[in-house]
Order: structure tokens, then sequence, then C-alpha cells
């Protein structure tokens, strides 16, 4: 059967190819790597599935957990006739790898996305995040404090420079937080809802410039982000996946210490934060009621944790 | 040999215990053997020709793995490596390897029972095709009081679960239970021996002990 160490295995029959495969497989590509069963009716091809096992700690009851993540189908094994014999020419291995790291990828932003859809309400309350978004605010308080009046655009280029002030009324236009006319621009429809829906509950004005930013965040958080590099939010988004994303492969809601939760950020972005930074922006996530302090431990939300559980479907 | 005494090393990973327990008999034979080479290889080239990846130690060429150890740094010195799996093996041959001066402890591979049953406060979810693995180090077996002494890469950490673990990382459990951790891997096990012969890799080997 053995053709020595390179890729190719060769079988008297498909009963010993059934028999052996299994075997050679997790030898060769790995002791998670399986055999999913045949690609289609004609029976010459194979699928190849992994299960990737995630160790998640909960740092208060030191309960450990080994879940698996599955992700089928990885790769495909042509079955060749070889005269008499079949022969199978194993996969590249790194290929496999590279296939498993753009489906975790994938899974890591889909918490992201889901999480910023369930928080921005709260993101749009830490203070870097307002900053960063200062310059879509600016405009919205002035169209605000214009009481439905139109403005002059003028007003704005004081303090921004022309392109990249087209670039933000055309990305409220989009919104339909604003309308634009050559030279003024006056209250959106999508702005009047919201005002209107927020005053009727009798909420004060910040709370209404609030509920506008997030409405930006949410209606264009990948503009946001790639098109005005609005990179503040990053952090903080990631901060909570390397809570929520464990807590949902564990599923419940864990406590999780400060380390715990940098050792999670490590394994997800494979970077080290700085642990000042860290204790700083976790705690502006607790200011956010993202999460919620339990002692020393760091635990998030039912409500986030119930809005964001369809997304860890691999 | 046994591994008693060693130099411990411990993985800094989740799932680097595959090239710490290489690294640890290594050492072992560097010392026995005064081989000083073989304690040049570090835990980060053991891990880089196993091709580990972090997070991703499920998947590996483990045939490649040790035929680039064996190329790159067992041969020169002397050394070859044997591996016995797919259920060639049974307890009685682990013990000449542990009583033969010329031959590293064993690297043991168990199965995800051994987390669950021996260590508080693991739960594993249920998957049905695959056993999660871990490498262990076989350091003695007691037959007369029914144990076998193990050192286990991951002891810091499981430490913190359950105290009565040695600082260290040898543990001791009933044969029976090892028995069955060794089991859900198909037995599979590596070790290091002085000599010229060619390296036994792969799968279905026979003639593994001489």
């Amino acid at each position: 059967m053995k053709l020595g160490i390179n890729n190719e295995y060769q079988f008297e029959s498909k009963s010993q190819l059934e028999r052996d495969i299994k075997h050679i497989v997790k030898q060769r590509l790995g002791n998670g790597v399986y055999v999913s069963g045949y690609a289609n009716k004609e029976q010459n091809s194979l699928l190849l599935g992994v299960y990737v096992p995630k160790i998640i700690d909960d740092s208060k009851t030191f309960e450990r957990r080994i879940r698996f993540l599955k992700f089928d189908p990885i790769g495909l094994m042509e079955i060749e006739k070889d005269n008499n014999k079949l022969k199978i020419v194993l996969p590249d291995i790194e290929f496999l790898k590279e296939t498993v790291a753009n489906k975790m990828s994938k899974l890591v932003f889909s918490v992201e996305r889901s999480l910023l859809e369930k928080t921005f309400h709260n993101l749009v309350r830490i203070p870097l995040i307002q900053s960063a978004l200062n310059p879509l605010g600016e405009i919205l308080i002035g169209v605000y404090d214009s009481y439905k009046n139109e403005i002059a655009i003028e007003k704005f280029l004081k303090y921004r420079e022309e392109s990249k002030l087209k670039r933000y009324l055309s990305f409220l236009e989009k919104l339909e937080l604003i309308r634009v006319s050559k030279n003024t621009i006056v209250y959106g429809n999508r702005f009047d809802a919201i005002e209107e829906k927020l005053k009727k509950n009798n909420e004060n004005q910040e709370t209404i410039y609030n509920a506008l930013l997030a409405d930006v965040l949410s209606g264009g958080y990948r503009y946001v982000s790639e098109y005005l590099r609005l990179t503040a939010i990053k952090p903080f988004l990631r901060w909570s996946t390397s809570y929520y994303l464990p807590s949902l492969e564990n599923e419940k809601l864990m406590l999780l210490d400060k380390f715990a939760l940098i050792k999670n950020y490590r394994n997800l972005y494979n970077k080290r934060p700085l642990e000042a930074k860290a204790t700083s922006q976790i705690n502006h996530l607790v200011d956010a009621e993202i999460f919620e302090r339990d002692g020393d431990y760091l635990r998030g939300t039912k409500e986030i944790y119930k809005g964001i559980k369809g997304s860890l479907l691999t | 040999m046994k591994l008693e005494p060693f130099n411990a090393t411990f993985q800094q990973e989740d799932d680097s215990c595959y090239a710490v327990t290489l690294k640890v008999i290594l050492d072992k034979l560097a010392v026995a053997h005064n081989k000083l080479e073989l304690r040049g290889i570090s835990v980060h080239k053991l891990n880089s020709i196993c091709g580990y990846k972090k997070g991703f130690a499920v998947m590996g060429d483990s045939v490649i793995g040790l035929d680039r150890l064996y190329n790159k740094y067992l041969k020169k010195n002397g050394y070859t490596i044997k591996r016995g799996d797919n259920g060639l093996l049974d307890l009685n041959n682990l013990i000449p390897i542990l009583n033969n001066n010329n031959f590293s402890p064993p690297i043991v591979s168990v199965g995800e029972k051994y987390y669950t049953e021996h260590n508080k406060g693991y739960h594993v979810s249920e998957v049905n095709t695959l056993e999660y693995q871990h490498q262990l180090i076989v350091n003695d077996i007691h037959k007369d009081t029914d144990e076998i002494e193990l050192f286990d890469p991951d002891t810091p950490r499981l430490r913190q679960h359950n105290e009565s673990i040695n600082k260290n990382g040898l543990v001791k459990i009933p044969i029976s239970h090892f028995i069955d951790y060794w089991d859900s891997t198909k037995r599979d096990t590596i070790w290091i021996t002085k000599g010229k012969e060619e390296p036994t890799l792969e799968a279905g080997q026979k003639g593994l002990i001489k």
C-alpha cells in the first residue's frame, strides 16, 4: 500500500482503501482531519473535514472546556484508477491549513459584525469612538441646530478640507440622514424619523446625538471603517469578540479576568495588546455596558449574548 | 531509559505538547549520552520542522515532521526514530524501551478521556469521530501497584485545577485507565534510539522493537 514518504498511496481494492484511508489521513494530514465521505455518486473522490479544538477556561470556576469547531469540507481527494489498483494523492497540507484559517477568520468576522449590530448604541458612548466620529457628528449637530432650515455647506469648510467634507456629506446623504443640494444641506428622512421617535420618549439632545451616531455606525460601518479609516472602533470590537466568541463556544456567559481576556485576544488576532492600553479599553467597555464587573472578573450581558447567538454557525 | 532525573520543559501554548515532549526526550538523551548537539534543538525549531501553526496542532503531517527531525538532526548524531501505532504495541513493549539505555523514554499519545477523568473541571464537547490527543512521556511502569508514571507537559495549567499533580510534571495513574486513553489513539508511540537503522515513521510497520 505504501509508496514511501511522498503524497501518493496505492490500494489493491476499494475495501482496502476504505479501511486504511482514515488512518493515513490522520497520520499525514493531522489527527483532527477526517474523511467525511464520497464527494459524488460515482464515488471517485473523497471529501475531507476537520475538527479544530478550542480550549476555553473560565477564570473564576477554573472550569475548562474543550470544544470542537467543525469545518467541512476543507478539501477533496481524487481516487484515480492505475491498472487494477486505486491511487490517492494527498492534498497539500499548507493549502488545507489556509482554507481552515480563512474559515476561522470568517467566523471571527461574522461575530464582529453581529456584535457591532447589537452594540453600536453602547459603542458610541465611548469617548474615543465619539471623537473619531466627530467630523460626521459636527455636520449632524449643525443640521440638528438649524431646525429644519437649510444650512450652507460653506459653514463646515472652516474646519474641513473640501474633498474630505464632500466624502462625509455624500456618505450621510446615502444613509438618508441629510439631503444635499448645490450649496446647502438639510434634514434627511432618516434623521427626521430618529428624532421623532426619540422625542416621543422625551429623550434629551445628547441621546439624540448618540442615536444618530449609532445609526451612522450601523448603516455604514464598512464605509466608516474602510473609507473614513475609523480605526478607533476596531480594538473595542476585538475586545468584545475576545469575550463573546469563547462564551458562544462555551454556550454560556463566562467569568474572565483581564489576563484571560488578553490571552483570548492574542489567540484570536495574533497580536499582543499592551496591558495598560488593554485595561483602559476594557474599562471603557464596562462603562458602555458591553461588559459587567463581578469582583475581579468580567462578564458579558445576557442581552448581547442572546442577540449574537446565531453568528457562530461554521 | 526512564525519564527521571530530567529537565522539565512545559508547553507555553494550548496545543504545543508534541514539540515539547520531543524536546524533553532529546534533552534527556543529550545528558545521558553526553551529546550536547541534541540539546541545541529548541522547541521553536521542533515546532518549525513539525510544521506547527498555533491553534492548528490538529493539522500536520506527523510522518514528514519526524522524517525532517531524523534527516536534519538525528541521523548525523547516530540516532533514529521509531514509531508504533495502529494498535501494534502493548504495555509489555514499553518495558524494554524503559530498560534500555540506548532508547529514549517513549512518548505516548492519549485521548480526551485523560483530561476529563483525571483533571477536575474539564469538559469535552462530544464529537463522534475525533479523539482529542495529548502527548505524555512514560517515566516508569509499576506493575506491582498497577500504576504508570507519566510526564505531562501541560502541568502548570493542570495544577490550577488539580493540586495533586506534582510540580515536576510527573503523574501516576492506574494502568487500566492509561490503556483506555492510549487505545483511543491507536496506541501511537514514538521513541528515539541510538543506532543507524532506518526510521519507522508510518503506520502499520512491524518489527519495531529488536
